[in-house]
Parts: structure tokens; sequence; C-alpha cells
């Protein structure tokens, strides 16, 4: 499941001709990259977070409503409805209905004209277990999203460690062939706090 | 989690559920037998709170809803008591016999009511931890995200025009071909996927 490494892609392709279009600017293409300023930089960072952030957020509800879909919550009943709703076509089987997500929609009870006799108190009863059965199966479908995004979470997780592990070879393969070509230490160490390279160190292991 | 307390073995509703038998043996009883997994409680001044007993306080009005009820002819029968201090919501009051049982019987629904309500407060520690975890994780995530923002950014803008400036001397020497940045990173990342 790549699917945040490839989203990143998009931010590479963005990232990548900048520099070399403000050379019509006057400022050597080389040195523009070290100039950058941290405030700068971190503008940038907090831009394409906040794409990020969204775009997880929308993963994430998506992968909460498949796993929903592929697992539906089931409230049974204990007894019948009374015999006057029939207006909806509400009429259930004796036991074992199954409440898909998308047909949730609890219809209110319409008004009986045919047994003005009726009692309150079995009205508000009615109204009572309508809204207790209600409220369970609402229960139940919270629980179960939180089980599906705490597993989504914990996949994207372990991937996005796994991906910033490799990078961090890479980018320690990169700096170590620029040392070799006698680029200055002390200028590498500064560009990496611009860049805030090592703000937060977590690796794959620490799972 | 031996001293759980819940509130139908404590308050309002113990004082509810012994006034219907009218003897304090009972509750003795399964105070005694349940032993230690009963919820520990303060030593009380009186066995039990009854405050009729005690003083003459008037009883409170009953809610209106519950009055209508209780006269209504097509009621099954008597509704329990409402107490003066109970906290019950009119709507949610139920209207049936209490059972009589045996002392026997009655400990034992008290063995199964406390199993149940550990096992329920154990789930929904369960539960809270799941979300806390969840919480944590994602603020993690977000964190290595920001930190994929970051290396990448230091990569392409830094360390990839380094490179390619400290590689241009050479290239006419040794004719090498140095990869251009590229929009998309994947040959410069070398991940598979």
């Amino acid at each position: 499941m790549e699917q945040s490494h490839l989203y990143l892609h998009k931010f590479y392709a963005q990232i990548s001709p900048g520099p070399l279009m403000v050379s019509a600017t006057g400022l050597h293409p080389q040195s523009r990259p070290a100039t950058q300023q941290p405030e700068h930089i971190d503008e940038l960072v907090a831009l394409e977070l906040e794409h990020l952030k969204t775009h997880y957020a929308d993963e994430e509800q998506r992968y909460v409503d498949l796993l929903l879909l592929a697992n539906p919550i089931v409230v049974e009943r204990r007894a019948q409805p009374r015999p006057e709703t029939t207006a909806s076509g509400v009429t259930i089987p004796d036991r074992g209905i199954q409440n898909s997500t998308s047909a949730n929609t609890l219809v209110p009870e319409p008004q009986r004209q045919t047994a003005p006799m009726a009692s309150s108190r079995h009205d508000t009863q009615r109204q009572r277990a309508e809204s207790c059965r209600k409220s369970r199966y609402n229960n139940k479908i919270k629980k179960a999203k939180l089980r599906f995004r705490h597993k989504f979470v914990s996949s994207q997780l372990t991937e996005s460690a796994g991906v910033l592990d490799h990078m961090r070879e890479v980018i320690a393969q990169a700096e170590a062939e620029l040392l070799a070509r006698g680029f200055n230490l002390g200028a590498l160490e500064r560009m990496r706090r611009n860049f805030g390279v090592d703000r937060c160190m977590t690796t794959a292991m620490d799972q | 989690m031996e001293n759980y307390n819940h509130k139908k073995f404590t308050g309002a509703l113990k004082r509810k559920r012994c006034q219907e038998e009218e003897s304090d043996d009972d509750v003795v009883f399964i105070m005694e037998q349940c032993g230690h997994r009963t919820p520990e409680q303060p030593q009380p001044k009186r066995r039990f709170f009854r405050p009729w007993l005690d003083e003459s306080l008037a009883q409170e009005q009953e809610p209106q809803p519950t009055r209508t009820r209780q006269s209504h002819p097509g009621s099954p029968a008597s509704p329990p008591l409402v107490d003066a201090t109970s906290t019950y919501h009119a709507n949610m009051v139920r209207s049936h016999t209490p059972r009589q049982r045996s002392p026997q019987e009655q400990l034992r629904r008290d063995r199964n009511t406390l199993a149940s309500l550990r096992h329920r407060r154990s789930k929904q520690q369960e539960q809270a931890l799941m979300e806390q975890q969840y919480f944590e994780y994602r603020r993690q995530h977000e964190a290595n995200l920001q930190q994929q923002v970051r290396l990448s950014l230091y990569y392409v803008r830094f360390l990839q025009q380094t490179m390619a400036a400290t590689r241009e001397p050479l290239q006419a020497s040794s004719h090498q071909q140095m990869p251009k940045a590229q929009t998309t990173t994947q040959h410069s990342w070398g991940v598979h996927n």
C-alpha cells in the first residue's frame, strides 16, 4: 500500500523544476538552494503537510466505509414491532434483520389513525425502545469505526516509518558521496539544520 | 478491580432494593457471602439509609408522566416505588413486577450483575486504550509525513543540485552522464512499488 508515497510524487514534481526557473533573477542556480531561509522551508513543509493530512483523512474515511460495507453491523429485534405500523413498509420478520449502513434510516413512526384508543404510555414505551435500539446500533457502529481507523493508522504508520528509513539511507549515501568530493561538512550540517532534517528520529524499529 | 463501585449496589438503588424486603437480612447475607468481591464502602453510620424512618421527611412529588402512567387502567402491574431521592428519568422507568427471589437466587443475580459490570468496564477501558493508541499512532504518522517532506525537499533542492554542481567540472573529462533532477523521483529514491 504505497499510497502516501505515490501522493508525494506530485510534490516532487512541484519542487524540482522550481530552482531552475529562478535563474532569471540573476542568482546563480547553485547558490540559490544554499540561501533558502528556514522560514521559507517551513512554509513549504507546512503547506505540503496540510495536503498530506487531508489526503490521509480522505483515505481513512474511504477505508472505514469500505470495511463497514464488508462487515455490516447487525442488531436484532427481540419482539415484533406493533402491527399498526405498516405505512412505510417497515414490516420486519421475526428476528435477525440485517442493518447495512446505507439502510440505517430509521423512519419516524407515523401517527396511527387506525388506533385512536392506543395509550400514550405504549407510545412513549415504543419510542423509548426504538431510541434505545438506535442508540445501541450507533454505538456498535462507532466501535467498529474506531477499530477500522486503528487498523488503518497502524498500517500507514509502519509504511511511513519504512519509507522514512529508506529515504534516510539514500540521503546518507548521497551525503557520503558529496563529502568524498570534498564538500564542506560544516556547510552540509548547516543545510541539514535549515531543512530540519533531524527533527524527529523515528525508525521502523521503534514500532 | 475488587473495589469496583457501581450505583446498583451503592446509594439510592441499594436503598430501593432493600426497602422492598423489609429486612436487613438479605443484604447482610449478600455482603457476607460475597466477601471481598463486593464493593468496599466506607463504613456507614447505620446499615441502610432510610430517612423516612429517621425523620418524617415529606416525599417529593412524582413527575407527572409517571403519575398518569400509574393511574392508567391499562397498566399491567403496580409500578415500582419512586424514591424521593432517586434520579430516574421519567421516561425510562420500567413498570414490571419486581421478582421475588430466594436469597441464593439473589446472590447469584448479584454476582452475575457484578461480573457483567466488571466486564463492561474492562471493555470500556479497552476501547479507551485503543482510542489513545489511535491518536498516538496518528500523531506519529503525521510527524513521519513531515519528515518525509523535509527529507525530500532537502534531497531535491539541495543534494541533487549540489551533486550536479560538483559533478559538472568532471563531466567533460570523464564523460559521465549525471541523472537530471527527475519529476518523478522513483528512480532517484529507488523505491519499489
